[in-house]
């Protein structure tokens, strides 16, 4: 999975490019733990994501508790695919999707 | 004394029925009590090995048995009433990546979560409103369940009861279940030829919560 990160300001937008499941939702999680300090806005760009799995939902999940004490997150472009996960384990209640 | 529901029609089986108790020669293979299922566990919300069914839909299956046991056919069910619990541990099971055991028996050609998206596994199912019924037919002369052409919960374009794929024999078999299940006031679902629903459900809107067990009807 490719992981690219972009910054202006206290906004960070992260895109993420192919599947994020339990071999690459760790590598995510790393890279966000540093990432989100001073962030403000932070922004998913899914729009190159194939695929998502209970182990992305949960790093997802952890970063929108994060952002809920510091800012706010949304989540865009999500696909087909990926919008039936989000829509069947309710995380439609819990991120912001545009 | 009744147990009180507090205030929950979800916990309430009032209206529900041992299968077994209003059609005795039913033959039953619980698989969800079993582990012999697509995840490879007993399923939560599973006490028993027992089929639950509301009195309507048992009534409608009585009289599909009476008429198939003229032609030297039993029923035997797979799965009737499904709890709310059950369905979601379907979901975690469906999002999750790493645990495909069974794949090579229930899945063979499809990613776990394409299940959703081909109609196999849904956010709520028509089982958990107590009225849909898994079920294939026994032929009383061999023993053996009737050769449908792909065994239960394979979850594949083959169990689509109207794919030619399979032989005119097995299209028949088929056939001759959804036959009697429709006369009796059944419908039928077009990506699994072992399941069918009640058309007029008693409990249309009602996803159910108590557990599969004879014991808790009894309370």
């Amino acid at each position: 999975m490719h992981i690219r990160m972009t910054q202006n300001g206290n906004a960070l937008t992260v895109a993420l490019e192919g599947r994020l499941d339990t071999l690459t939702a760790p590598e995510l999680e790393t890279a966000l733990k540093d990432a989100l300090e001073g962030v403000g806005e932070l922004t998913f760009d899914l729009e190159k994501l194939d695929y998502i799995s209970s182990a992305g939902l949960r790093v997802l999940l952890s970063a929108q508790k994060a952002m809920n004490r510091q800012g706010g997150m949304k989540v865009l472009h999500a696909n087909e695919v990926v919008m039936e996960i989000f829509e069947i384990t309710a995380f439609t209640d819990i991120l912001t999707i545009e | 004394m009744k147990t009180a529901y507090h205030n929950d029609p979800a916990m309430d089986p009032k209206g529900f029925v041992l299968l077994a108790d209003y059609v005795p020669q039913i033959v039953q293979e619980i698989r969800y009590y079993s582990t012999y299922n697509f995840i490879g566990e007993r399923v939560d919300g599973y006490e028993e090995p027992v089929a639950l069914l509301t009195a309507e839909a048992a009534r409608a299956l009585k009289t599909v048995a009476n008429e198939m046991l003229v032609t030297g056919y039993q029923l035997k069910v797979f799965d009737a009433y499904r709890p709310v619990a059950a369905v979601k541990q379907f979901i975690l099971w469906g999002i999750e990546d790493q645990d495909v055991r069974m794949k090579p028996y229930f899945y063979p050609d499809l990613e776990k979560q394409e299940l959703f998206s081909r109609g196999y596994i849904a956010k709520q199912s028509s089982h958990s409103r107590g009225s849909a019924i898994d079920l294939t037919l026994l032929d009383m002369r061999t023993g053996k369940e009737v050769d449908m052409g792909s065994p239960f919960d394979l979850f594949s374009e083959v169990s689509h009861p109207d794919y030619r794929g399979i032989t005119e024999e097995q299209y028949e078999n088929r056939m001759l279940l959804r036959k009697a299940m429709v006369r009796n006031g059944f419908v039928p679902f077009d990506c699994e030829w072992w399941h069918f629903v009640l058309r007029d459900e008693p409990y249309p809107d009602t996803y159910f919560a108590f557990p599969v067990s004879g014991n808790y009807l009894r309370k």
